[in-house]
This record gives C-alpha cells, sequence and structure tokens, in this order.
C-alpha cells in the first residue's frame, strides 16, 4: 500500500522540484521573441503582462516556445514568423513539448523516414528540456493545502519512511513559499522575473584578459598541432612501410644529382635547397590572415575532416599546414605540407593514410561547402588595435537576472551547442488541401455547408429539466465535439456515438453522458452566433422549447443546469469531485433499484447437497482412519488370543510324545471363537475346503494314500517336522486342486455346480467352517489309517484358522512360482535350518551347520520324492497342474471353488466373498469399491502377520522339539 | 595589473625559450615552453646515498658530494645498496627542497639549458604555502640564477592546457586528488577540495587485494632469471642476491608493478558498486614480474571504486575519517560550495586531468556522478584523450602560458626578486 504511495510521493517531488526549475528558467528566458522587431514584440509582451496595473502575471500567457528557432540553411526548417496564427503556434509548442529536443546522430539515422516528415530546428543546448508535465506553483499549493501531507502521514496505516516526511517538510516549504510570493504579489514587488542583477560598472579589458583570450587560442594551437604531429607521423610510417614495401622507383620522386656550383654561387643554392626543405616543416610562426584570405579565395584548402566534423571553432589545422602565403595553384590536388605532394606517381594505397590529412574545397558536395563557407575561423584574439576602447564582456554576466535560488545556477549562456530539435510536421495542415483537392464539386464543403441545415436532435423531456446534472466538457472534448461535428455535418447521433468515451465498463457519469442532445446543446453553447430560429428537422420545435425552458430553470435554480466547460486547470479541482459525486450518484440510483426489485424465491442449493450425499459414500480420511483402528484393535485381540494359546499349552498339555506339532496338541480342547483376522483367513481358505468336501470322498482316498507315510515320517530329525508339515500341506493342497478339477471334470456331465450352490457353499462356510476345516484338517491328516468319517477327535479339532493358516502359508511362493514349489521351499527354509541347527549347536560352524542342513533337506526331498512316486498311480506329475493353467473350461465359480490364488478370481467373487465377510463381521453392508480395496489390502496384510506368526511359532515349536531330544 | 596594452606584434612573434618544470609527486616534467610535449619526464623520488659515501667524498668538493648525495633520474632505479628513496613531497606540497633542487638541476642539465638566459616557469598547487613560495623562488633566482620566474597554479594550468578560461580542475594525482574551481584563470580557494585519494591510494588497494591473493609481489630487479608457466601456475624464478638494499627502494620498485597493475588493470564501474550491483569486468590476464600471471575480473572494479567511495575500502587497522569523499563528491561539493552564479560555468567546464585519472572509465563516471547529483545543471566533462596530454596536463599549460606574448610581461624579473625582496612578492604581490 505505501509503495503506490511512495510512488506518487517521488513523483511529487520530481515534478515540484522540476517545477522549481521551470519557474527559474522561464524568469531566466523571457520568452518574448527576439529578432529585428524584438522591441515592439517587448512592447507587446509588456502589454500582454502588465504588472503595473497590478495585473497578476498569467503563466499560461506565456508563450511556451523554447525559443526561435534559428533556422539552419542547408537542412529543411521552418521558420515560424512571429505573427503566425495562435493555433499554429500552440502546435508547435505542444509538438516541442511532446519531443525531446536532443536527438543523437544515431537515432536521426533510423528514424530518417520519419525524419522525412519533420521539421528540424537547432535550440541552444543550454536550455532544458521542457518537461511533459507541467503544474504551476499555485496548483501545487492548492493541492498541499487542500490535503497536506503533514495530516495524511499521522494517519497512515503502514511503514512511513524518512523520505515521506522529507516530503511533508518540502510542502510545507513550498507552502511558505508560494504564501510569500503571493505576499510579493500582493505588494506589487513580484514580476514574471527577477530583478536585475546588479551590474559592474563596465570595466575595460584588462591585460589578464587578453592573457586568458590568448591562452584560449593558444591551447586550440597546440591541441590541433598535436593532432597534425599525430597524423603526419602516421604518414610518415606508412611511407616508410611503402617503400620497403613497393621499393624506391615506386616511391621516390628521381632526383637530378646535385651539381655543386663554383664557390661563390653556392651560398644561393644553399638557401634555395634549404627552401624547399622548409616547406616540410611548418615554422612555428602562423600568420592567420593570410589563411583567411587563402580560403576565401577557395584556391587550395587543407581541411582536416575530423575538425570539421567535431567542432566548429577548430579549424586551425588549415593554419598550420600553410607556412606562408601560396599563390592560387592550377592544380586543386596539390597539397601543401609535407613530403606527399612531391611523388605524385607513388601508388596511393587506400590503406596508407588512415587520416584524410588534405581534402579540396571543389570535391566537396555542396552540403558541406555551404558548412565549410560558414564555419568560423580562429583568428587570434584581440587584433584590434583600438583594444582599450573593446569593453570587457565577461560570460559569466551574460545573464541578466540572478538565480531565483541559490539551489539552481544560471546557464552558461556562451555556448556554442545545439541541440538539434525535431518536430512533427504540421499533420493536421497536410490533410486540408488534400482534401479539398480530391474532393468532386458534389461535396464540395464550402459551397455545401453554406446550406446545411442544422437539425436538432430529440429533445429530452422538460420534466427532467428540474434533475438535470450538468455534464461537463474538457477543452479536449470540446475540440473534438467541434471536430466532429463538422466531419460527420451536424448528424448528432454520429457525432454521440463518436463521442462516447472508450472505457466505461458499464457505467457512465452524468457529467460525462454524451447523448446527442447533450452533444447538440454544447455545441450550441460553443456557438453563441447560431440562433435557435435556424433550426430545421422534426425536433426544432421541441428544442427551442427545451432550450428557453432550460435558461427559465437556469434562471430560477442556483444549480447549474446547463453544460459546464472545464478548462484544463480545474480538472482536478472541479471534474473530479463531480464524477466522484455522480458515480455515488449511480450507485444510489443502482441500490435503489436492488431494493425495488422484487427478489425471486432463494432457492436452496440442491446440487450442493447432493454431493454432500455423494461425498458420504466415499469413505472420508476420517472414516478411513476409524475404520483401520478398529481392524488393527481386531487384529491386536486376535494376536493377544492366538499368543496366549501357546501360553496355555503347558498346563493344559498332557505328555505327549514330543515329536507330535506342538500346535496340534490340544486333546478335548475347543478351539478359541473365530477372530476376525482368522476367521477372514479361514474364510477364504475354507471356500477351497467346501469346494474339496463337495467333491466326494474321492480326494480324501487321494490324500490319504499321500499321508499314509506320514507317521513314519517322525523320525529323530524334530526340527524337520514343522518345515515338514508345511511342504505337506502344501504337495496336499496341491493335490486337492488337481484332484478336484480331475473330478469336476468327470462329474461335469452329471453334475454341472450351479452358482447358487457355490454360493450356498460358500455360505455354508460361515457356519460349516469347522466342518469344513474339519475335512481339510483330516485330508492333510494321515488318513491312511483312519477309517472315513472317523476322525480322530484331536485332528478335528484343529482350529480351522491354523489350518488356513497353514494352507495360505506357502500361498506366495505358489503364487510366484506355480511350478516349482519345491524349488523355492526348501531354499527358503534352508537357512531358517542352518541358523536353527546353529543355535542349538553353537559349536557348530557355519559349513558344518550347513552340511547338515543339506544333508537333511536331501534326506527330506529323497524322502518326499518318495511319497511321490507312491502317489504317482493316480496323480499326474507335479509340472503339469499349474493353478493358473486348469485343463478344461472351468467356470469361475468353479475356480473360486478351487484354491486359486485370491487375485485371480473373478472380480465379482470377491465382491460376493467380501460382502459375506462384511455381513460376518456386521458391518455396514453396502461397500464402496474403495473400502473392498481397502479391505482387500487388509487382509493381505493379515495373511502376511499371521504367516510370520506362524513362521514364529514354527521356530519356537522346532526349539521347543529340538530341546527334547537334546535333553 | 598593468592596464597598458598589449602591442599587437607580440602575438605568438617572441619566443623567449621559457622553461617550464612542473613538479608533481610522482613525476617531474622538465621542458621548454611552446612545445606540447615536455622534454623530460623524471621521476620526483630520488635516491639518497648513506652518509658514509658522504663523508668519503667530503674533502674532495662540494658539488660532487651533492651529486653523488642524490641518486635522481635513471640511477634513482638502479638497486644501490644502502640507497634510500625519497618523497620530497608529501601532500602534494614540496617537503624537501634539497632533493626537489637536485632533481631541477639534475634535469636541466640533462636539457643542457643554460638557466641564466631562460626564464623559468613553475607550477605549485593551490595550497602551497608562502614558504615553500619563497624557497621555489629563492632557487631559481639565487640556485639557478634564472633571469626571471615565475609561479603558476597547477589548476590554472590544467585548465588553459584544454582551453579554458573557467574550469573546474579535477586533478587526480599520485599523492592528492584535488578539485579547483578556476574563474577567470583564478583561482577560488574556498570551494577547493582535495583528498589523499588518488593514485597512491589505489596502488594500494590493489596491494591489498594481491596480498590477500598471496600474489608474490617480488620486484622486477630482484630476479634473476625465470621461467615461463602456464596461467595461475606457482612461478618458478631465482632471486637475485643484492647486498644492503634498502626497503623503501623496494618499496618503490613495488610500486611500479602496482602502477602497470593500474595502468592495465582498473577499470571504474559506470555505476556505483553496492552489494546488489557487482559490475561486469571481463577477465583480463596480468603477469607479475616473477612470471606468475592470473586473471582479475571484478578485482579490476572493486580496487578502483575505492576512488568513489574510499569509506568502504578501509585499510586493516585504518578508520577512514567521516570527511573522506571520493571524487565525484568532490566535485559535487566543490560546486555546491562556489558561488551560484559560476556554478553553471564550472559544471559545464569540468577538466579531468592527472595520471591517475587515466583508470578506464574514470571521467564518464564522474560525468555521470556528477549530472546525477546536480539535475539542475549541464554538466559537460572535458577530459584529454591523449595519455600524455592527462598526465602532463599541468606542464602543458605552463607551456601554454610561457609562450603567450602577452604573458611576458607577468614575469618576475630578477631584478624585481632583488630590489622588492622574495616576502613582498609572496606575501604582497604576485604570488599571493
Amino acid at each position: 500500500m505505501m509503495d503506490p504511495r511512495q510512488e506518487t510521493c517521488g513523483d511529487i517531488v520530481s515534478t515540484r522540484k522540476r517545477r522549481l526549475e521551470e519557474l527559474y528558467y522561464v524568469s531566466l528566458h523571457p520568452r518574448y521573441p527576439q529578432g529585428l522587431d524584438a522591441k515592439q514584440k517587448l512592447k507587446q509582451f509588456q502589454d500582454q503582462f502588465d504588472l503595473t496595473q497590478n495585473r497578476l502575471f498569467d503563466e499560461n500567457k506565456l508563450p511556451k516556445a523554447v525559443e526561435e528557432p534559428k533556422p539552419v540553411p542547408t537542412l529543411q526548417t521552418s521558420t515560424p514568423d512571429a505573427g503566425s496564427s495562435p493555433e499554429l503556434k500552440r502546435r508547435r509548442t505542444s509538438s516541442i513539448a511532446q519531443l525531446s529536443p536532443t536527438f543523437s546522430r544515431t537515432s536521426l539515422k533510423t528514424n530518417e523516414q520519419q525524419l522525412q516528415e519533420m521539421l528540424l530546428f537547432l535550440v541552444p543546448s543550454n536550455i532544458p528540456e521542457p518537461t511533459t508535465e507541467t503544474k504551476s506553483l499555485a496548483e501545487l499549493y492548492y493541492t498541499t493545502q487542500t490535503l497536506p501531507l503533514s495530516k495524511l502521514i499521522p494517519s497512515a496505516h503502514k511503514t512511513l519512511t524518512t523520505d515521506s516526511y522529507h516530503l511533508a517538510l518540502l510542502e510545507g516549504k513550498l507552502a511558505v513559499a508560494h504564501a510569500r510570493i503571493e505576499e510579493l504579489k500582493r505588494a506589487g514587488k513580484w514580476g514574471p522575473r527577477q530583478p536585475k542583477r546588479f551590474q559592474d560598472p563596465i570595466r575595460r579589458k584588462t591585460h589578464w584578459d587578453h592573457v586568458l583570450d590568448e591562452m584560449e587560442w593558444m591551447s586550440t594551437d597546440f591541441r590541433e598541432e598535436r593532432k597534425f604531429k599525430q597524423a603526419m607521423a602516421c604518414e610518415i610510417a606508412f611511407s616508410v612501410l611503402e617503400y620497403h614495401k613497393y621499393g624506391k622507383e615506386a616511391c621516390c620522386v628521381k632526383t637530378k644529382p646535385i651539381k655543386f656550383l663554383p664557390e661563390e654561387i653556392n651560398e644561393s643554392e644553399d638557401t634555395e635547397s634549404k627552401m624547399d626543405i622548409d616547406t616540410s616543416m611548418p615554422p612555428p610562426s602562423i600568420n592567420p590572415v593570410e589563411v583567411t584570405n587563402i580560403s576565401a579565395a577557395d584556391s587550395v584548402t587543407v581541411v582536416d575532416y575530423d575538425t570539421l566534423l567535431s567542432q566548429p571553432r577548430t579549424l586551425s589545422s588549415t593554419e598550420e599546414s600553410e607556412d606562408k602565403p601560396e599563390e592560387p595553384s592550377t592544380d586543386s590536388e596539390e597539397v601543401v605540407g609535407g613530403e606527399v605532394p612531391k611523388r605524385p606517381a607513388a601508388p596511393k594505397l587506400p590503406e596508407s593514410s588512415p587520416f584524410k590529412l588534405y581534402a579540396s574545397v571543389d570535391k566537396l558536395d555542396p552540403l558541406s561547402k555551404a558548412l565549410f563557407d560558414n564555419l568560423p575561423v580562429t583568428t587570434p584574439p584581440g587584433s584590434a588595435v583600438n583594444a582599450l576602447q573593446v569593453p570587457y564582456s565577461d560570460p559569466l554576466d551574460n545573464s541578466k537576472l540572478a538565480p531565483v535560488t541559490h539551489l539552481l545556477a544560471a546557464p552558461p549562456e556562451q555556448d556554442d551547442w545545439w541541440s538539434v530539435c525535431l518536430e512533427d510536421s504540421p499533420a493536421d495542415e497536410d490533410p486540408l488541401p488534400l482534401r479539398s483537392n480530391t474532393r468532386s464539386t458534389l461535396f464540395n464543403s464550402e459551397t455545401m455547408r453554406r446550406h446545411v441545415v442544422i437539425k436538432a436532435p430529440q429533445p429530452p423531456q422538460t420534466k427532467y429539466l428540474d434533475f438535470r446534472t450538468p455534464t461537463m466538457w474538457l477543452l479536449a472534448d470540446d475540440s473534438q465535439l467541434l471536430r466532429l461535428v463538422k466531419e460527420y455535418s451536424y448528424n448528432w447521433d454520429i457525432v454521440s456515438a463518436h463521442m462516447l468515451p472508450q472505457k466505461t465498463y458499464g457505467f457512465t457519469a452524468n457529467i460525462e453522458r454524451r447523448t446527442s442532445w447533450q452533444c447538440f446543446e454544447r455545441w450550441f453553447q460553443l456557438n453563441p452566433t447560431f440562433s435557435l430560429t435556424d433550426l430545421r428537422g422534426p425536433y426544432a420545435q421541441a428544442a427551442q422549447q427545451w432550450m428557453a425552458a432550460a435558461a427559465k430553470a437556469q434562471a430560477q435554480s442556483k444549480r447549474r443546469i446547463s453544460p459546464l466547460g472545464v478548462s484544463n486547470e480545474s480538472i482536478q479541482r472541479g471534474h473530479r469531485k463531480l464524477r466522484w459525486a455522480s458515480m455515488f450518484d449511480g450507485i444510489r440510483k443502482s441500490m435503489r433499484k436492488r431494493e425495488t426489485t422484487p427478489r425471486p424465491n432463494p432457492q436452496p442449493p440442491r446440487k450442493s447437497q447432493l454431493s454432500e450425499s455423494n461425498k458420504k459414500d466415499i469413505a472420508s480420511p476420517l472414516d478411513l482412519c476409524k475404520m483401520k483402528f478398529e481392524q488393527d484393535k481386531n487384529l491386536a485381540k486376535a494376536y493377544a488370543q492366538q499368543r496366549m494359546m501357546p501360553g496355555q499349552m503347558p498346563g493344559q498339555m498332557p505328555p505327549v510324545p514330543s515329536n507330535i506339532p506342538a500346535n496340534r496338541q490340544f486333546p478335548g480342547q475347543r478351539p478359541p471363537p473365530p477372530q476376525t483376522a482368522a476367521q477372514i483367513q479361514a474364510h477364504t481358505q475354507a471356500q477351497a475346503r467346501a469346494a474339496a468336501a463337495a467333491s466326494g470322498h474321492m480326494q480324501q482316498r487321494m490324500a490319504g494314500v499321500g499321508m499314509n507315510r506320514m507317521p513314519g515320517q517322525m523320525n529323530d530329525q524334530h526340527q524337520m517336522m514343522q518345515f515338514d508339515r508345511q511342504r505337506q500341506l502344501m504337495e496336499q493342497q496341491k493335490m486337492l486342486q488337481q484332484q478336484q478339477q480331475q473330478q469336476f471334470m468327470r462329474t461335469q456331465g452329471q453334475v454341472p455346480p450351479q452358482p447358487g450352490q457355490v454360493q450356498g457353499q460358500v455360505n455354508q462356510n460361515v457356519q460349516g467352517a469347522q466342518v469344513a476345516a474339519g475335512q481339510a484338517g483330516m485330508a492333510q491328516r494321515p488318513a491312511g489309517q483312519i477309517p472315513q468319517g472317523q476322525m480322530p477327535a484331536q485332528q478335528g479339532q484343529v482350529p480351522p484358522g491354523q489350518a488356513g493358516n497353514q494352507a495360505q502359508m506357502m500361498r506366495p511362493n505358489m503364487r510366484m512360482r506355480p511350478g516349482g514349489p519345491q524349488a523355492a521351499a526348501p531354499n527358503e527354509h534352508l537357512n531358517a535350518l542352518i541358523r536353527q541347527l546353529q543355535n542349538q549347536n553353537p559349536a557348530l560352524s557355519l559349513e558344518a551347520a550347513t552340511k547338515l542342513a543339506h544333508v537333511q533337506v536331501q534326506r527330506f526331498v529323497q524322502k518326499q520324492q518318495r511319497v511321490a512316486r507312491q502317489a504317482q498311480g493316480q496323480t499326474p506329475p507335479q509340472g503339469q497342474m499349474r493353478p493358473g493353467q486348469p485343463q478344461g473350461q472351468p467356470s469361475p465359480q468353479m475356480r473360486s471353488g478351487s484354491s486359486t490364488p485370491m487375485n485371480m478370481q473373478s472380480p465379482q467373487l470377491m465382491n460376493v466373498q467380501l460382502q459375506q465377510q462384511q455381513q460376518q463381521r456386521s458391518a455396514s453392508p453396502g461397500q464402496s469399491p474403495a473400502q473392498q480395496h481397502a479391505m482387500l489390502m487388509r487382509m493381505n496384510q493379515q495373511q502376511q502377520q499371521q504367516q510370520q506368526q506362524q513362521q514364529n511359532q514354527g521356530q519356537t515349536q522346532g526349539q521347543n522339539q529340538g530341546q527334547g531330544p537334546s535333553e | 595589473m598593468t592596464t597598458t596594452a598589449p602591442a599587437p606584434q607580440v602575438y605568438g612573434g617572441d619566443e623567449v625559450a621559457t622553461l617550464v618544470i612542473d613538479t608533481g609527486s610522482s613525476y617531474t616534467r622538465v621542458g621548454y615552453a611552446g612545445e606540447d610535449t615536455p622534454k623530460l619526464v623524471v621521476s620526483t623520488e630520488c635516491g639518497l646515498m648513506a652518509d658514509e659515501d658522504v663523508e668519503m667524498e667530503d674533502d674532495t668538493s662540494n658539488t660532487t658530494k651533492k651529486l653523488n648525495k642524490y641518486k635522481v633520474g635513471d640511477s634513482a632505479n638502479l638497486p644501490l645498496p644502502n640507497m634510500e628513496v625519497l618523497h620530497p613531497l608529501t601532500d602534494g606540497i614540496v617537503a624537501d627542497w634539497d632533493a626537489v633542487q637536485n632533481i631541477w638541476e639534475y634535469s636541466l642539465a640533462r636539457l643542457n639549458a643554460d638557466t641564466k638566459t631562460h626564464p623559468l616557469m613553475l607550477t605549485e598547487p593551490c595550497w602551497n604555502t608562502q614558504a615553500n613560495k619563497l624557497k621555489a623562488l629563492e632557487i631559481a633566482f639565487e640556485s639557478l640564477e634564472v633571469p626571471a620566474s615565475y609561479l603558476v597554479k597547477d589548476a590554472v594550468a590544467s585548465a588553459f592546457a584544454a582551453g579554458k578560461g573557467n574550469a573546474l580542475v579535477l586533478d587526480v594525482g599520485s599523492e592528492v586528488a584535488s578539485v579547483t574551481p578556476v574563474i577567470d584563470g583564478l583561482v577560488l580557494y574556498k570551494p577547493a577540495r582535495r583528498s589523499q585519494y588518488a593514485g597512491d591510494y589505489l596502488d594500494r588497494q590493489i596491494k591489498k587485494v594481491l596480498v590477500s591473493r598471496g600474489i608474490d609481489l617480488t620486484p622486477r630487479f630482484e630476479i634473476k632469471n625465470k621461467k615461463a608457466v602456464e596461467m595461475g601456475e606457482p612461478p618458478v624464478f631465482t632471486k637475485r642476491e643484492l647486498p644492503n638494499v634498502t626497503h623503501s627502494f623496494t618499496d618503490l620498485q613495488v610500486s611500479r608493478i602496482l602502477s602497470e597493475f593500474k595502468d592495465s588493470m582498473c577499470q571504474v564501474n559506470d555505476v556505483p558498486l553496492t552489494p546488489e550491483i557487482s559490475g561486469e569486468a571481463a577477465d583480463r590476464v596480468f603477469e607479475f614480474p616473477t612470471g606468475y600471471s592470473t586473471t582479475f575480473g571484478a578485482d579490476r572494479l572493486s580496487t578502483s571504486e575505492s576512488l568513489f567511495k574510499p569509506s568502504e575500502y578501509p585499510f586493516d587497522g585504518e578508520t577512514v575519517p567521516d570527511t573522506a569523499r571520493g571524487l565525484s563528491e568532490m566535485v559535487v561539493d566543490t560546486i555546491n560550495a562556489s558561488n551560484v552564479d559560476v556554478r553553471a560555468h564550472l559544471a559545464n567546464n569540468i577538466v579531468i586531468t592527472g595520471g591517475g585519472s587515466l583508470v578506464q572509465g574514470l571521467s564518464d563516471r564522474v560525468s555521470k556522478d556528477v549530472t546525477q547529483a546536480l539535475s539542475g545543471l549541464k554538466v559537460r566533462v572535458a577530459a584529454a584523450s591523449n595519455q600524455e596530454e592527462r598526465r602532463h596536463g599541468a606542464w602543458i599549460g605552463g607551456s601554454v602560458l610561457g609562450s603567450l606574448g602577452s604573458f611576458h610581461q607577468l614575469w618576475v624579473s630578477k631584478q624585481e626578486w632583488q630590489e622588492k625582496g622574495g616576502d613582498y612578492l609572496v606575501e604582497k604581490k604576485r604570488f599571493k
């Protein structure tokens, strides 16, 4: 917020400072025209600003042209005479004010095209560039009085810098200064110009002044001499180069050998030859008067181009190169000084002379020639004999006026520097003659316009007259109006259309309204000579009436009704205020309008509610968090319970052979009520088992065959038990699948399993999970010895979750490498085995332990193979049996029935399962897919967790078992 | 002042072969008036042999003792044993007249000038003391026995060299940087400013930077031989064993390296350097006498920036006084301290001269700064593009003045000196 304020402050300061300077310069350069009739102009000027009659000085009346432009003969110039029309004057001043008076040479080049259309002026460079924005001190004073910064600053909301305070201080100072000026004005002591500075009594030039003059001349001489010396040195150096490059023949002038005359005449000859040599070296004494004569005679001139172009005053190489007056030579090419003229035949190389030392006036183009002719020539100062009579002119005393303040200094008057000032060529002048040329007589304005009838636009009704606010017309608006009226020949509608301000954003202040009638009204105001009776058209009568009524109303009311012309100065004061007022008016009006209009029933936004309900379907992060928390809690509970069970074991465990797995050693004990996590596991597994159960006794037989070797397997290596068990489970699972499929294919014709049926089975699972688990458990048991249906109690009571877990445990492996569970499992468990071995026998080295483990594994594999061979009679080789590659085309339902991995089930089925799970868990019905997904994720997690648990358990068991035999 | 008009025929006519001597703090220029460059430029630093040598030759003659005691010119650059290097000028004015007189005699002898036949023009800074003026005239008239002499202010001479009677002369010498307003060929003493932040100061700044970069500043005379090494590689050189070379001599030779660095490397940024604005300077390679060469980029700007903002570049253990002003500030100060009437003239005729001003971009910077500071004035800087013109600006101005025909009336003749006495001339009349 402070930034724009600071910016404006900075602007104010700079404009005010600038203004101060300007005031000073205005005072310094009274811009009345100088010239032949200067006296007359001065009188005019004094009449205009007659201060003796106590008339205040009005700056706006001052001609603002910087100075009468001085014409340059060779350039296109305009010499506006002082008597030109005021309009032209205004145009010129404005364009000068807009254009920067200084134009560098490069910019001149680039703007060549525009240059054609521009006028060129030369303005003394000491005159400052006019500012684009000027404000009078009075206006500054006004603004500072109405809105003084010193009052604004305390109420500032944000940080204030020291600058702000300085600014406020400056304002105060300005106010004081203005007050003083006003005071002086009242006393009649304040003029447009400062009082004349005190003039010293006229003094003659003293000796020292002459010394200074001579010094100036001499130092120029020194400088040019140095330049010339450098150029000559370079020339000679190149000549030497040439000599060595091209040889003596090309570079040297052939001379006769010197013939020595007899003794007596020798003297004169010597002087002659000396003369020759002397020409090459300029003697120090110079007679410039003769030089000027020569240049005037246009015979031979040597021009240092650089000097010529850079500074007009320093044309002195001419003098240096010429030692004595020469007769006007016939050959214009012949140059004086140096050895150069003595070798006319020498090939002039382009690179040989970097300096253009010589030039002929004849070869100059006319422009350069004209310039050259007008160049001043440096002459020694004070050559006049009557030097005593020359009054001393102090360059410092040139300005007649004292500076206004000590902050400013008078610009130096004697200044040879001129700024190039460009000005737009009169663009509005040219079209006029063009138009008159191109126009046909039919539309010839001059004849037509006389007969143009001015038709009045439709006036508003007179009843609105009382509420009328006056429109405001700036000077620019007025001129635009006049132009448009002329252009569109009193077509008020068109004029008003063109008069509309460009950007209103839907709001037009009353004061800025430009209806056709208002345009007409203002135009009528601007043309007091026009009489209403001349009006024609259908509304002429009405217009006349309106006008009369308006005049009457205006006379009665104090308020202004008619359009108001606003000058540039009062824009800020009046115009803006009115504009604000009218804006407030507009706001008030629109508010009223809004109040009166019947308010439509506010319709509660339904849509948002809908979206609310939709949102509720999607679980919010909070919901998800809650769900997760519940889940975790349940999980933790289940886990805790599972942990509890082994803890209970010792008390309840009967003395059983230690080779029986610990988790099956709770005879007669009911498994704990299925907990959520276990339930889910059980459920997923139970599906498979239910399907297995449905597939009849066949598989049980098969399983029995597969397991009949089980008891014999209980060898001395107890730690193998757990591993063994897992492998078996896996194998069984596999076989179950195979059998299931085979059987199914066999029985497909008779009993095609219906979806409902499977569903039913699945639903049954919930209640009959135990049964199914029992069946599955039975299938895992060495069923060979046990008669069918006659389950040992302890086997039947295997917790379903555990059974499921065991089956589940192998699943990731199966999923990853369905073909080779055997290959995967030993490697995985080998390490565990090694670790166990090492734990048990710390004395065992790693290699020994590895060896031992390998032996064990090998043994186990052999056994395994043996078992497989025995079972081979019914089952196909394992390699062909892949869960993802069932023979035939099992229906999705059937696949779900099988123990294919979860992610291979069809989404529908998964949904079904999930729903069932949800029902079990008495969760809210209608789960969203997202939730389902979350569920799935959780399930997977649980599986993994349980897998870990299982492993831990297995390890503890193994340890327990391992400790057994060691004791 | 005389009020008689000069005879018209004197202009450029009479050549009196004036000798002009401009004694600067680092170089003394000697030559004839009317020439655009001095005939002889000798170093103002001169060697002073140890006393025992003097005693040995004491019995022979007085003159040989003097000549042998002081080593001026090229012999001052020889690494002679036990030779102390003197700086006869302090703060721009002569402090050791013995040495200066030796230098003058030496250089005049080199010119083969018979001082009895040539008038002698001497320059002096505008803050020169009365005693010094008197001493200078005394040497000129009594010891050199010149027929006429004149003391010209070096600021005035510099302004004359630029062809200006009204000028603001910014003279950046080696010891002193001064800003002197010259109006009508006369010095305005009150607003004149001077500071020590000039060429020698810049040398010290450069030395500070070089030392901080760990660069070996072994002067050229101490190096016996060296091998060419790649840029940035450590130098390979062997030192020459010289007995009893004094520290002051080594310092002088080191300062020669620094001056070379200043001439070839330093550059003034066109806008003041601030933490935000670190000007862009292309890297340049500088080879030291040891053979070590490296590139310098930002240091080229920062060192020369110290001339404009000495308070921001203090030396270790030294405090910069509050009154320390940079070059631009001095110029602005001087203009503001001058009379209102002459300000525009001064700002419009700023003459920059002195060897220290040859640092690249210095005059542009001064012009820019002053323009910015004095918005109401039209600032125009006149700085000779020619190096010789800049270095010997004061001498050239003296040469201009001495060659003027109208100047000859201003000489102080030997007769006047004898009749009126030095005190009268210095205090009352000419050289006040």
